[in-house]
């Protein structure tokens, strides 16, 4: 079941968002709960009271309140709930963008555009259920592919470094992670001989490094720049293109 | 001993020209290798082997063992220190070898012919067959497509080749009426040195002048697009205080409204909505600059019948420069533009994207085509339009844009479906 939270100061809008959300409910056959917020205090309050939600539909100029704030108290206390603004504001601020936003819908909203978010939303969610599975010492383990955030090798050990709480280590080749991985849905890329990094952790770059987005810097490779920047740029292209 | 270190000002330019012209010769052709071991080790056995081969011959005459020794090592050049293409390589490798002896052979029996005196005539062939392979190399570099179209006038390259002529006619005039051997060897040897030079110089002379063609080019662009947006602007600032305009007159409507007043209302939304029924345009991203470039783009669009497609979020300020955003969308719509025109058999539409992710400012085009791309030798799409000179520097000033922002350029045709992906980092 997914939680999902619409906040938005005009009851029209929360209407026809509950409305939209429960045709695609039943299209994709997909239990909804939703919850309706008419200030950004309010569903801030919730979040900070524990609540989590899977996706968030905020609208950043609301009355009273800033919308921008609440986007960014939710962000702190959550970093993986999928948000996405709905705003018929003309201008938008740069700081809106540095939050991770799935999307932006403009009002009037589009239903074809609303699906089709929506349905993007749902494959992120969907991500979570891929894992790498490794073997150490006869036995086998199993990570979450979104619970990792990159593969450094060192020598012949290769170290998982997680999202949460610390590294783990195995034996192996950096090459055979990745040709492991790139069977998978969730893509990992080369960014130098020794790392291996999850592109949805990725948070910004320029030509010689990437920085995550727990503000780690990894170096980027003269030999594999030229590959990881394209495979980089297709990626983002495909984020833009929904 | 002392002969050998007389010539030997003679035989290092030599052997020096002779790794020029092969040089030369190959870049034309072939990609070259990353520099390592391997593909450095085939050059310095080529000059060994050129440097045992001129001493051999200044002593003993030729053999055709060294020659076919040569060609092995040239062989071995191209394999290891160039990216082969297959069997293309193998005939033009044939045809080089060919070439270089058959000037040699005929050089040699023409001065045999003229003087039978072998010694003083060896170097001489030699010479001059360098010096004519030099410049059939500076030719062939010329006329490959894998260099950039330097413009030179082809009067001028008539008058560069006079240069290999005179020297030839140079060395013949020294060898008749000079005394001292040595010096005339030497003469020689300046010679071969001054048309390596003159070819050189020349070469980096053209591309100096391309480079500032495309330059004075990318300017040009930049202006016209600064104007263009400039309007645009004008327009769009226009349109926004119309929209605060009517919120206000729709705000007195409800006033009028809750009065109870309904035919007067009703005028009232009438007159509104005559008002206000020309606006439109097109794009609303959020940010002027885009809306400036696609709404310009878009007057000539519309009179080709061509549809806009837009999906655009783009905050009003960005870490990047206004006019390298015009560049790079100006450039890919009038390319877009140009493909789309001519399409008879697919819908005339241009889908635009572009939002900001990860601190990137990411840019999707994709248009339907129906002509065939043309890639050059590296790769590169060549321009269809007649006068490729002034044209073709659309792709080339978006990447070189998308370079300084350390983002990317990609390219995809597949389906009928041209695909421009551009990626500017934001700093």
């Amino acid at each position: 079941m997914l939680t999902i939270a619409i906040c938005d100061d005009e009851q029209k809008i929360t209407s026809q968002i509950e409305a939209f959300l429960f045709d695609l409910g039943q299209k994709q056959g997909i239990l909804l709960e939703t919850d309706v917020f008419y200030s950004g205090c309010a569903l801030e309050q919730q979040i900070s009271g524990g609540k989590r939600y899977d996706i968030i539909y905020l609208d950043i100029q609301m009355e009273n309140g800033d919308g921008i704030a609440a986007a960014e108290a939710i962000r702190e206390k959550d970093e993986t709930a999928l948000l996405i603004y709905v705003s018929g504001y003309e201008k938008y601020m740069m700081e809106l963008f540095r939050l991770d936003v799935l999307a932006f819908l403009k009002k009037p909203i589009d239903p074809v555009r609303f699906e089709t978010v929506f349905l993007e939303a749902l494959k992120r969610i969907n991500r979570q259920r891929f894992y790498f599975t490794y073997h150490y010492k006869n036995a086998e383990y199993k990570v979450s592919c979104m619970d990792i955030m990159y593969f450094e090798s060192s020598g012949r050990k290769i170290i998982i470094h997680r999202r949460e709480s610390g590294t783990e280590s195995f034996n192996g080749k950096l090459s055979e992670v990745e040709a492991q991985l790139n069977a998978g849905k969730i893509p990992f890329l080369r960014t130098h001989k020794s790392y291996l990094v999850n592109y949805h952790f990725i948070k910004a770059r320029s030509k010689t490094e990437i920085t995550l987005t727990d503000d780690t810097k990894l170096p980027i490779s003269k030999d594999k720049g030229t590959r990881f920047g394209e495979q980089y740029g297709r990626l983002l292209g495909g984020e833009i293109d929904v | 001993m002392f002969e050998t270190a007389k010539y030997l000002l003679y035989v290092s330019i030599s052997i020096f020209a002779y790794l020029w012209v092969t040089k030369r010769f190959w870049d034309s052709f072939l990609e070259r290798k990353k520099n390592s071991v391997s593909s450095v080790l085939p050059w310095l056995l080529l000059c060994a082997s050129q440097f045992l081969m001129q001493l051999q011959i200044f002593r003993h005459g030729t053999s055709l063992w060294l020659a076919l020794f040569n060609s092995l090592f040239i062989l071995l050049v191209v394999l290891f220190s160039y990216q082969p293409t297959g069997l293309e390589t193998y005939f033009l490798f044939a045809f080089f070898c060919i070439m270089w002896g058959s000037v040699e052979l005929s050089l040699y029996s023409l001065f045999r012919f003229i003087d039978t005196d072998y010694q003083a005539t060896r170097p001489m062939a030699t010479v001059s067959s360098l010096i004519l392979m030099m410049a059939f190399a500076y030719l062939v570099s010329l006329l490959s497509n894998k260099t950039e179209k330097a413009p030179l006038p082809s009067r001028l390259a008539f008058v560069l080749l006079l240069v290999p002529v005179g020297s030839i006619y140079i060395m013949i005039v020294q060898y008749l009426t000079g005394n001292h051997y040595f010096l005339s060897i030497s003469v020689f040897a300046i010679l071969i040195l001054f048309n390596m030079i003159t070819f050189d110089v020349y070469t980096k002379l053209s591309r100096f002048f391309l480079h500032e063609k495309e330059n004075a080019v990318h300017e040009e662009q930049l202006s016209m697009l600064s104007k263009n947006m400039e309007e645009q602007k004008k327009l769009m600032d226009e349109f926004y205080e119309e929209k605060h305009n009517l919120i206000n007159e729709l705000t007195a409507l409800r006033v009028g409204l809750s009065q109870e007043n309904k035919e007067d209302a009703v005028k009232n939304l009438d007159q509104i909505i005559d008002c206000y029924h020309d606006m439109g345009l097109l794009s609303t991203s959020g940010n002027s600059t885009v809306d400036a470039v696609i709404n310009a783009k878009y007057a000539t669009a519309k009179e080709y019948g061509i549809v806009f497609r837009l999906q655009l979020c783009v905050p009003e300020t960005l870490a990047v420069e206004s006019r390298d955003l015009g560049v790079v969308i100006g450039n890919a719509l009038d390319n877009a533009i140009s493909a789309v025109k001519e399409c008879e058999l697919t819908e005339k539409v241009i889908h635009i994207s572009m939002g900001v992710k990860r601190n990137a400012l990411v840019m999707i085009m994709k248009n339907p085509y129906e002509h065939t791309i043309k890639k050059n030798r590296s790769g590169d799409i060549q321009s269809t339009k007649p006068e490729k000179r002034k044209h073709g520097y659309g792709l080339r000033s978006i990447r070189r844009i998308a370079e300084a922002y350390a983002g990317d350029l990609i390219i995809d045709t597949e389906n009928g479906w041209f695909t421009l992906t551009v990626i500017l980092n934001l700093r």
